[in-house]
């Protein structure tokens, strides 16, 4: 039966980041996807189980390689920058993500290596598209806490205020004065808000 | 000039209190339910000359409240919504609404259309 953790690679796949899995000891590949093997020079490895080996860890930057090796030795996260050759002849620069899982069983143990492209803008557009459903979530969140709560409750506080300023000022005209300065200072408030959940709602029809 | 006898549905209890203590305060009649089944039960027995009405309401809406009020609808009619796209406005106006405030609305907003509405009144009495 398949594991969770062994479909981790495809599902990196849609959304078009090179994934592999290897072990934790040897650091021999378990899976991979089809945008990895993309970035390894098949034809100078010749045994998949060899790829991390041969075709990843010779191309981890110099300065970034004892941090790998203390991270890999720990099974801590890191972040390495990594350049490929593929066999056509291009360079590929990526941010190699390790990330180790910690199962019960010794086959259970892992570690992912996941590389973002610094030029390619799929890992962008994926981050954009996610922050930008995050905006929409917090932009009605805030539009419906505007009309739920804040501005229900200012409404029957300006006309609170008004009623009150009405009462107060047939005792004492001073107080009188005083009460309908805070009347008038909530009708402020009031068109305030009305401003700020009308450019909400505009914005919202926009996006 | 007479005053107005105004039937007021909405379910905050705060807004709603005040609102008709402020109307009262100004010789408005003030008559009020919290719902749509209460204001359909109430409003033919009110003989009210305004409606203000929440367009969002517990059991239903202020357009709805309209339609199914029927022959028994106030003369005038005010809503009041957190929503005030043109549709919005528009869709208020088909279900009979002579006004739609967007909430918050300062008082004195209600009061100008109060204010209008006793004068379109009395020129018709």
């Amino acid at each position: 039966m398949t594991k969770p953790h062994e479909q981790v690679c495809a599902l990196l796949q849609k959304i078009g980041l090179p994934a592999v899995r290897i072990k934790t000891v040897s650091a021999e590949v378990i899976e991979f996807n089809e945008l990895f093997s993309s970035l390894i020079n098949e034809g100078a490895t010749l045994e998949r189980r060899l790829w991390f080996l041969e075709g990843v860890l010779p191309h981890i930057a110099s300065a970034d390689r004892t941090r790998w090796e203390d991270a890999f030795a720990n099974r801590s996260r890191a972040q390495v920058h990594v350049t490929f050759k593929p066999i056509d002849g291009r360079v590929l620069d990526f941010e190699m993500r390790s990330f180790a899982s910690v199962g019960q069983e010794k086959s259970d143990r892992s570690i992912l290596c996941v590389f973002i492209s610094f030029a390619d803008p799929v890992f962008e557009r994926v981050c954009q598209a996610r922050f930008s459903e995050g905006r929409a979530a917090e932009r009605r969140r805030v539009q419906n806490a505007l009309h739920k709560r804040v501005s229900q409750q200012l409404l029957g506080a300006a006309f609170g205020c008004k009623l009150l300023a009405g009462k107060v000022e047939t005792l004492n005209e001073d107080l009188g004065k005083e009460a309908s300065d805070l009347a008038q200072l909530v009708n402020e408030a009031v068109v305030e808000l009305q401003n700020v959940v009308s450019s909400a709602q505009n914005q919202s029809r926009e996006n | 000039m007479d005053s107005l006898r105004v039937f007021l549905v909405e379910n905050h209890e705060d807004t709603v209190k005040y609102m008709q203590l402020f109307l009262e305060q100004l010789s408005y009649q003030v008559c009020v339910a919290a719902d749509m089944a209460t204001a359909l039960r109430e409003i033919p027995k009110s003989h009210c000359d305004v409606l203000i009405s929440d367009i969002g309401l517990p059991d239903g809406d202020g357009w709805q409240l309209m339609e199914q009020l029927g022959d028994n609808r106030p003369q005038f009619a005010i809503a009041m919504s957190g929503y005030g796209t043109g549709n919005d406005q528009r869709r208020s106006r088909a279900a009979g609404y002579n006004h739609h405030l967007v909430k918050p609305f300062p008082p004195e907003a209600l009061l100008t259309l109060l204010h209008e509405l006793g004068e379109t009144k009395e020129k018709r009495a």
